[in-house]
This record gives structure tokens, C-alpha cells and sequence, in this order.
């Protein structure tokens, strides 16, 4: 939705990194869906299930929640409250936006500084379910958790840029391109 | 040297106000005032319920990391991690209380933790023991092995796992949805604590047999967990004050165990028409053989468990000699009339 | 007050300032959270949040939320929910307020199947939103009856704050869900009722369908029409509310049965193609994520405010509060509500009842009462503005046209309706010793 002629290359690059995990998350959500049901049915109806199975379920979530993050900023799954941001312009719109995804890159950066620690701890063990039979690797889970904020850093760049670019063209500075073929893309609701 | 002041957090894997694991005599919360007044202050501990600082299972990793000094917990929720620490919690059909301090503190058990924990710069301590278990809640009873096949049992660990191995449907369940789902025969059968911990989760009210005894879980030893560098940075008078505070309360919380528990079981059997019997000796005798499979099966993967596994066995069949002929008669003797069923 | 402690207020007004700017709620919260942390502390207490984090997204009970999200979103793309609030609406006939009063027999089912907040108010917002807004509803009213209904969950068990306030209480889980029962309910006929009298006396926010397109549409064409579109979504929620009852599934995996009852249904109607799917799955995700964001952004921000000792500051506030129990329980129960402007109710939970739970022990007070009074609390704080996690949900599904002042404007009524039931509550405990005394739970 945000592919336009007038974005860049390295703005289609960023856009279509968040966009693959998105997909990536997405298809998680499917996988969740036919996991926990099918868990529910053959444990009914067959008396059959397994312990990793069961540990799948919760273990889905992570990549939804985690790599979902970006994706959602960049199609506008968001929440603001707007009731001073509605009665505003388009520069001074532009100029919150921007001041967002700097936030958002402080955002990112915070939690990939905090959890690389965290995560080389749970590798270095081999970490895997406290439960016999459980799923084993359970770093990879908690390595979810850098590789969602570096998501969201990659999308916060991407915005940034869009509403640095719009500032500028509001502000009557010409640019390469017309700030009216730039949707709105992960910072309007 | 100045006396200097230490500000420590314990944080803990169970949830504020529970009984035992946070709270009352012998508990976590009850070791850092202990700590407190036996330093006239000089170390003081902050403590933290499970989701105060950090979700239930996550304090092995931030004691690690010294981001808090201490963690209260079971070591067995570090098996995933380490799996020698399942023997320093329980492993089915181990030491019962008396035999699990005996291990520990006086044949190499504590020794044996020490140097497992080294290598992640961890020291630890046992705070605390519920003694034995229930085997758990069950809808109908249970008469024979064939009662197993295809019972669906919230039972997580070790214990599920060798019960599946007898035809068990293993399902893994948070604590609070235990009772809904055992009430509605979502799961035929649930383990938890002991009677005064389940009474508080109100199993009376979904199943009628309680079985007993505890073969999964003969005791359940508390983890102090400390990280080694803060360990080390104490002064050796407060490190004696923790030491022997953490014994106080691993006797302490016990006893607070053996007295609530009569009177919990008996509310249990008389206004809530519970039964409480023990399982069937067929069933216990398999579960017994699959146990020392799955065990030395287990013990065979890394040497480290090993050492810990023939270690604490040993010690097992030395303790069981001599119970059974002082404990065991005993026990004979005063309950001959065997007030549970 | 101690530096710390004026830090903690600054948080919240600094959280409050990017709010009303404009920034995403999620970061406002992240930001403040790390920006006064660091005033306050350093960096070192934040080395705790990927375990928070982590603890947030491997969160079970949190399950139910993609999949009721992927059941409201599969009934809305596959257009089974399209004609839903219509054919509601004729086959409420002339009474005004029918279709909301719609809305809130959907909480009440879904409340009985779920636990999660987000889950029901976004998968309703989904359905029902634009569509009442269409049937000419005003916008405030359908914001503020959704979210309210969407939050009935809280309180009709199975419920999340139940379960938790179970354990902290060390009340059982079971006569907590007993408990909980009629309160929940009488809550959801005073909604109810609002609705109904709404009707009567400001007709032309709630309106009914027009009586000519109502004649146009003869009772045989709606009977069948309420068959093709009413039945199959009612149907889903009861899938999941008969699986909990019927002992097929626990609590939080019951929800998989709608969102495969869904599934199943587009399948079978032949409205699934690969471009739906694809749709569904798209907005799954993005709705699943706006709530999961929020959520683990609170982290940051629950765990400065500890660590600046704002429970601190409510612990020396106690320290003056006249005496007795019922001058500690008004207390307590302001303090709820209070800490719910900002912090979400796990934190609350956590921060204020260990810090209340002995005194009340020790004075006679039902704890199954006291638990149910503040689960009413909580859920109410769930509504209040600026920062109710209800309203942010709806505003997360809502289109363009409804701004969160459209929301905050219309949840007003149901707070006071909210506390209405609060005061009858605190009034007559007997609503909440009836049932357990009755079933012996
Ligand atoms: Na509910
Ligand atoms: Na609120």
C-alpha cells in the first residue's frame, strides 16, 4: 500500500524488510488458529496430543506480537489520541509524526541494547523447555524479542524519512519529490 | 572495615499473597525481615512477588545477570536450562524431607548444587521444603493401570512425563485455569500442591478422589538463588547471617506445612466429602520402574547430571534403609487406625 | 517527598503530554517510562524488561486474543457480519435502542467465553461499529455501549482479573467465578436498560430501522435472513462458550473453536478465496499487534514507576487516610481507580491490593465481595479517559470518522452506570454471597 513511484529505493527496501516478517507473523496467526484448535480436537476426539504441540501454541504468539509491531506502524494498526492532532495542519502534523518515529528509533534501539544480553544468555545455555517432551531451542523465541524492536528501528528510519521529506515540501523547500504522492503510510491512523 | 549497608531485591516465582511461597512463616518473605533483623539492617533484602519485577520463571536469568541479587523459586523450573537441577527441588520417587536435608546439607548434596551452579556464576541455598505432595484430584477413581490410558492429567515435569508413558494425556495448564478446566472435565485429573495449597484453589469443588502420596514430588525444596559476584562481595558475618537464616526458614516453612496440612486434609474429607485413599501398588510399582528408565536414561546425556543422579541415588537407597527401620515402623505403630480412609 | 517520588508524578504528566500531542499511545508510554527511569535510576532496573517483555508475548491467556481477533476479522471480510447489526435491527422492529441492546447481549456471551479485554471489545468494535454508525447511531453512544459491553468479560467469568485477584486474594477461583455472576449480569441489564430508555427519551441517538424499510422486508425474507447472517456468528460464540461448558476446552483454548468455527463457516459458505484469506490474515495481525504493543509498552512504564517507588508514594497517602475499614476500603478502591488513568490493571493489582490485603484480613470483610467490588473497579477503569484500555482498543478498530473524542464523550454515561452498580455493590454484598452459598462453591 505504500509503494509509490516516488519512494526510493532504500525506502522500498526498509518497507518491504518490515513487510516480509510481517508476512512471516501474519502466517503465524493461521498456524495459531489451526494449532490450538487442532490441539482441542484430537484431544477430544482421539485422545492423542503432545507436550511440544502444546508448547507451539504459546510459542506462536511471540512472532506475532513481536515481528508484528512494524508491520503494524507501517499500515497504521496504531493508536493515538487525536484530538489536538486532528485540529492540526499537514506540516505540524508532519512535524508530530516525525518527532514519533524518533521515538520510536530511541524506542527500538532501547529494547535491542537491553535484550542482546538477555538472549546470548538463554543461547549460551542452549535453553530449551523445562518440560520433558517439551520444544526444544527457546532462544530463538526470546531472539524474537531484538529482532521485533530492529524491525521496529528499520520502520521508524523509514518514517522518519517520509515525514522529514513532507516537512520539507510543506515548508515550500522543493525536493525531488511532490509530498502529495506520499501517503500517510504507518502515521495516520 | 566500615560496615557497610547492602540494598538487595529477591524477586520470586510465585505471585503475591501465596501462602508458603511468598508469605507466613519460613517463607521468602520471611527470610529477608529474618535478614534484616539478624544484620540490625546492614543487609537489607527488597522483595518481589512473581510479576512485580519480572514474570514467574524469569529470575534465573536476572540473577544471573546481577540485575537482582536474589531469586526465590524451585530449581526445577531450570531444567530447561540445566537439567541437574531438577534434583535439587525433587525428581519422583527421591528424598522425602528429612532424607533431601540429610543429602544436602551432610553427604554432598549442597556440594554437588555449588558446583553445577558455578560454571553460570550462581550459589545457591534451600529456603524452604513443602514436604511430600498429593498425588493430586481425579474425577473417578482410580482402580487399576488401565484407569491411565487416555486420562487426561494436568501434571507438568518429570512426573508427566512418566506418566505418559503409562498411557497419561499430558496437558500443561496455568494454575488459575486448573479448576475450570478440571470442573468441567476438560482434564480428568490435576496435580497441584498439598491440601491446604489446593483447598486455597478450591480442586475440592471439581473432583472427589484425592490420591496420595506425593511419589512425583516425595518433597519440594525452595531455592535461594544468588548470584555468585554479590555472594561474594558480602562480608563473611552476613553471609553466615544468610546461611543460617535460610536454614531457619527451610525448617520453619516446613513445619508450617506439617501443621496445616492435617487440619486442610480433614476440612477436605469432612465438609467436602473428599476421599482420600493411595493409589493402587500395580500402578505405583510401574510408575517406579518407568521413573529409574526415564531418569537414568536422562542422567546419561551430559556427565554432570550423572554425577548429581549417582550421587543422590546412592544416597536415596542409604536414607531408605535406615527409614525403614526407624521412620517407617514408627510411623506403623501411631497410626495404626491410618485416620485417611 | 523524595526525588524519586516526584519523578514517578512527572512520568505520568510527561506520559499525559505526548498523549495529548499526538504521539502513538504505545511509545508515549514506552518513553516516559524510560526517559524518568534513567532521571531516576539509571539504566539498571530496565535490564529487567526483555524478561517483562518476554513474559508478555509467551503469556498464555493472552492466546485468546489473535484468535478471537482472527473470528471477528474472518466474519467481517468473509461478509458474513456485513448484514449482521441490519437484520438485527428489523428483527428488533420499532423498539429504539434494539440494536445496541444487541451489542450488549454479544458482550455478555462473548464476556462468558473470554477473559481478555482487548479480545471483545476489538473483534465487537469490528462488527459493529460502522454499521451502527450507518443504522444512524450516534457515534459517542455506539462507542461507549461497545466498549462497555466489550469489557463485561471482566467480570462474567471466566475472567483473567477473577483468576488473579483469586491468587492474590487466596480466594478460590471457583467462588470468585460464583461470586462474580450476578453482579456481572445485573451490570449487563443496567446496560441494558440505559440503552432501552435511551430510546425513549433521546430517540434519536439509538434509532430504530425506518418503519418502511422494515415493511418492505416481509417476516418470512427476515426469519431467513436472520438464519443466513444472525445464526452463524452466534453460533461461533456459543462453539466457544459450549466447549468451556461442555468440558472440551479450557478457558483460553476455547477461543480456537470460534476461529475455526470461522473458518470453517467461510469455507462452507464458499466465501473463502485466497484474496480474503489474505485479508484476514492481514488485519489478524495488525489488530493482534496495535494490542500486544501497548501492552508490552506498558512494560517500561510499570517498571519505572516501580522503581521510582511510586507504590511508595500511594503507601504513604494510606498512612493518612482516616481509619476503619470502610474509610481503608473507599480509599482503596480510589486508589484503583485512580491508578487506572495510567497503569495497567495487572501493575494496579499488584501495586495496591498486597499493599491493602492485611488489613482487610484481619477485619471480618468477605473477601469474595471485596474481590468482585474490585473487579468492578478495574473493569471501570478500563473505560475511563484519558487512558482506558477499552477505548484504545475501539479507537485501534474504528474508522476514521470517530475520533477518541467521539469515544471518550460516549463512554461517559456508562462509567456513571459503571458506578451506579459499584454503589449497589458496595450496598448489598448479598448479590455476591448469593450463588456461591446457593451451589456450595
Ligand atoms: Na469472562
Ligand atoms: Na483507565
Amino acid at each position: 500500500m505504500t509503494t509509490t513511484r516516488t519512494e526510493s529505493l532504500f525506502d522500498r527496501v526498509l518497507g518491504l524488510i518490515v513487510d516480509i516478517a510481517g508476512w512471516g507473523a501474519a502466517i503465524s496467526g493461521l498456524a495459531l488458529v489451526l494449532v490450538v484448535g487442532g490441539n482441542v480436537l484430537l484431544r477430544y476426539l482421539l485422545n492423542s496430543g503432545s507436550v511440544a504441540m502444546q508448547e507451539l501454541e504459546w510459542h506462536l504468539v511471540s512472532p506475532i506480537a513481536l515481528m508484528g509491531m512494524a508491520y503494524g506502524m507501517r499500515h497504521g494498526g496504531h493508536v493515538r489520541v487525536d484530538f489536538l492532532y486532528e485540529r492540526l495542519g499537514p506540516r505540524a502534523r508532519a512535524v508530530i509524526d516525525l518527532f514519533s518515529a524518533v521515538l520510536m528509533a530511541i524506542l527500538g534501539a532501547a529494547l535491542i541494547w537491553f535484550s542482546i544480553p538477555y538472549v546470548e544468555q538463554s543461547i549460551m545455555m542452549g535453553e530449551g523447555s523445562p518440560d520433558p517432551g517439551g520444544l526444544p531451542y527457546r532462544f530463538l523465541l526470546k531472539a524474537f524479542i531484538p529482532v521485533g524492536f530492529g524491525l521496529l528501528l528499520v520502520q521508524a528510519v523509514s518514517q522518519a524519512m517520509i515525514n522529514y521529506r513532507q516537512i520539507r515540501a510543506e515548508s515550500g523547500v522543493p525536493t525531488y519529490e511532490t509530498s502529495a504522492a506520499i501517503p500517510q503510510s504507518g502515521a495516520g491512523d | 572495615r566500615a560496615q557497610e549497608t547492602f540494598n538487595w531485591k529477591m524477586t520470586n516465582a510465585y505471585g503475591p499473597g501465596s501462602p508458603f511461597y511468598v508469605t507466613g512463616p519460613g517463607s521468602p518473605e520471611d527470610f529477608c525481615k529474618r535478614v534484616t533483623e539478624m544484620s540490625n539492617g546492614r543487609l537489607n533484602i527488597q522483595h518481589f512477588a512473581a510479576g512485580e519485577l519480572i514474570p514467574a520463571l524469569e529470575g534465573f536469568d536476572a540473577v544471573q545477570a546481577g540485575t537482582v541479587e536474589m531469586n526465590a523459586a524451585n530449581a526445577y523450573f531450570w531444567a530447561g536450562k540445566i537439567f541437574a537441577a531438577q534434583y535439587f527441588t525433587t525428581v519422583p520417587f527421591g528424598l522425602n524431607f528429612q532424607g533431601m536435608n540429610a543429602w544436602l546439607y551432610h553427604a554432598g548434596g549442597l556440594d554437588l548444587w555449588h558446583e553445577v551452579y558455578k560454571p553460570y556464576g550462581l550459589v545457591a541455598f534451600p529456603m524452604g521444603n513443602t514436604g511430600v505432595q498429593m498425588t493430586g484430584w481425579f474425577r473417578e477413581p482410580i482402580e487399576s493401570l488401565d484407569d491411565f490410558k487416555g486420562l487426561k492429567m494436568r501434571i507438568p515435569g518429570l512426573a508427566g512425563k512418566v506418566y505418559q508413558q503409562i498411557g497419561v494425556e499430558v496437558k500443561l495448564l496455568p494454575g488459575g485455569e486448573i479448576f475450570p478446566a478440571l470442573e468441567r472435565g476438560v482434564i480428568d485429573a490435576a496435580e497441584f500442591v498439598g491440601p491446604y495449597q489446593d483447598r486455597r484453589l478450591g480442586l475440592q469443588k471439581a473432583a472427589k478422589y484425592y490420591y496420595t502420596t506425593g511419589w512425583h514430588e516425595p518433597s519440594n525444596v525452595t531455592e535461594l538463588l544468588i548470584n555468585q559476584k554479590a555472594w561474594e562481595s558480602l562480608p563473611a558475618d552476613l553471609q553466615a547471617i544468610v546461611k543460617n537464616a535460610a536454614q531457619a526458614c527451610n525448617l520453619d516453612s516446613h513445619s508450617w506445612c506439617e501443621a496445616n496440612n492435617a487440619a486442610a486434609l480433614r476440612d477436605l474429607v469432612e465438609n467436602f466429602g473428599v476421599t482420600a485413599q493411595t493409589l493402587p501398588d500395580e500402578v505405583v510399582t510401574k510408575l517406579k520402574g518407568i521413573t529409574k528408565e526415564t531418569l537414568e536414561a536422562e542422567a546419561a546425556k551430559d556427565p554432570i547430571t550423572k554425577k548429581v543422579h549417582e550421587s543422590f541415588m546412592a544416597f536415596r537407597d542409604n536414607h531408605h534403609e535406615w527409614a525403614a527401620v526407624s521412620e517407617k515402623p514408627y510411623h506403623g505403630i501411631i497410626s495404626s487406625k491410618d485416620g485417611m480412609s | 517527598m523524595t526525588g524519586n517520588e516526584w519523578l514517578a508524578i512527572g512520568m505520568v504528566g510527561g506520559f499525559f503530554g505526548f498523549l495529548v500531542l499526538g504521539v502513538p499511545v504505545a511509545i508515549s508510554l514506552a518513553i516516559s517510562g524510560f526517559a524518568f527511569g534513567i532521571m531516576g535510576f539509571g539504566t539498571g532496573l530496565f535490564n529487567l524488561l526483555p524478561a517483562r517483555v518476554y513474559g508478555v508475548v509467551t503469556n498464555y491467556t493472552l492466546l485468546a486474543l489473535p484468535l478471537f481477533i482472527f473470528m471477528g476479522v474472518m466474519l467481517e471480510k468473509s461478509k458474513l457480519a456485513e448484514e449482521l447489526i441490519d437484520v438485527i435491527g428489523h428483527a428488533m422492529g420499532r423498539l429504539k435502542g434494539g440494536m445496541g441492546l444487541a451489542i450488549v447481549i454479544v458482550g455478555v456471551l462473548m464476556g462468558a467465553s473470554s477473559g481478555v479485554v482487548g479480545a471483545t471489545v476489538v473483534t465487537v468494535g469490528l462488527l459493529s461499529l460502522q454499521p451502527l454508525i450507518n443504522r444512524g447511531y450516534d457515534k459517542g453512544v455506539a462507542s461507549g455501549v461497545i466498549c462497555a459491553s466489550g469489557t463485561l468479560g471482566q467480570i462474567i467469568p471466566p475472567s483473567l482479573v477473577l483468576i488473579l485477584l483469586a491468587d492474590i486474594l487466596g480466594e478460590s477461583v471457583g467462588t470468585l467465578f460464583a461470586a462474580a455472576m450476578v453482579p456481572g449480569l445485573i451490570l449487563a441489564g443496567m446496560l441494558g436498560l440505559y440503552l432501552v430508555l435511551l430510546g425513549i427519551f433521546k430517540p434519536e441517538m439509538v434509532p430504530a430501522i425506518p418503519q418502511d424499510e422494515r415493511d418492505a422486508l416481509s417476516s418470512r425474507d427476515l426469519l431467513i435472513k436472520i438464519v443466513k447472517v444472525v445464526l452463524p456468528p452466534l453460533a461461533l460464540v456459543f462453539a466457544v462458550l459450549g466447549s468451556i461448558v461442555g468440558g472440551i476446552a479450557a478457558p483460553t483454548e476455547a477461543a480456537s473453536m470460534g476461529a475455526l468455527g470461522a473458518l470453517l463457516l467461510a469455507l462452507f459458505t464458499r466465501r473463502l478465496s485466497l484474496g480474503v484469506m489474505r485479508d484476514v490474515l492481514h488485519d489478524t495481525l495488525i489488530t493482534s499487534a496495535m494490542v500486544f504493543f501497548i501492552l508490552i509498552c506498558a512494560q517500561p512504564f510499570g517498571l519505572a514507576f516501580r522503581g521510582l517507588g511510586g507504590e511508595g508514594l500511594v503507601h504513604a497517602m494510606f498512612e493518612w487516610v482516616p481509619g476503619g475499614d470502610m474509610g481503608n476500603l473507599l480509599f482503596m478502591m480510589g486508589v484503583i481507580f485512580v491508578l487506572g488513568f495510567f497503569l495497567e490493571w495487572i501493575e494496579i493489582s499488584y501495586i495496591a491490593l498486597p499493599m491493602f490485603l492485611p488489613v482487610f484480613q484481619n477485619s471480618g470483610i468477605d473477601m469474595a465481595w471485596l474481590a468482585i467490588l474490585v473487579a468492578m473497579n478495574l473493569q471501570t477503569s478500563f473505560l475511563t479517559p484519558p487512558f482506558g484500555w477499552a477505548l484504545f482498543f475501539l479507537k485501534g478498530v474504528a474508522p476514521p470518522s470517530v475520533s477518541t473524542v467521539d469515544i471518550y464523550r460516549g463512554v461517559i454515561p456508562f462509567i456513571g452506570i459503571q458506578a451506579l452498580a459499584l454503589i449497589l455493590l458496595f450496598i448489598f454484598p448479598e448479590l455476591t454471597s448469593w450463588l456461591p452459598d446457593l451451589i456450595g462453591w
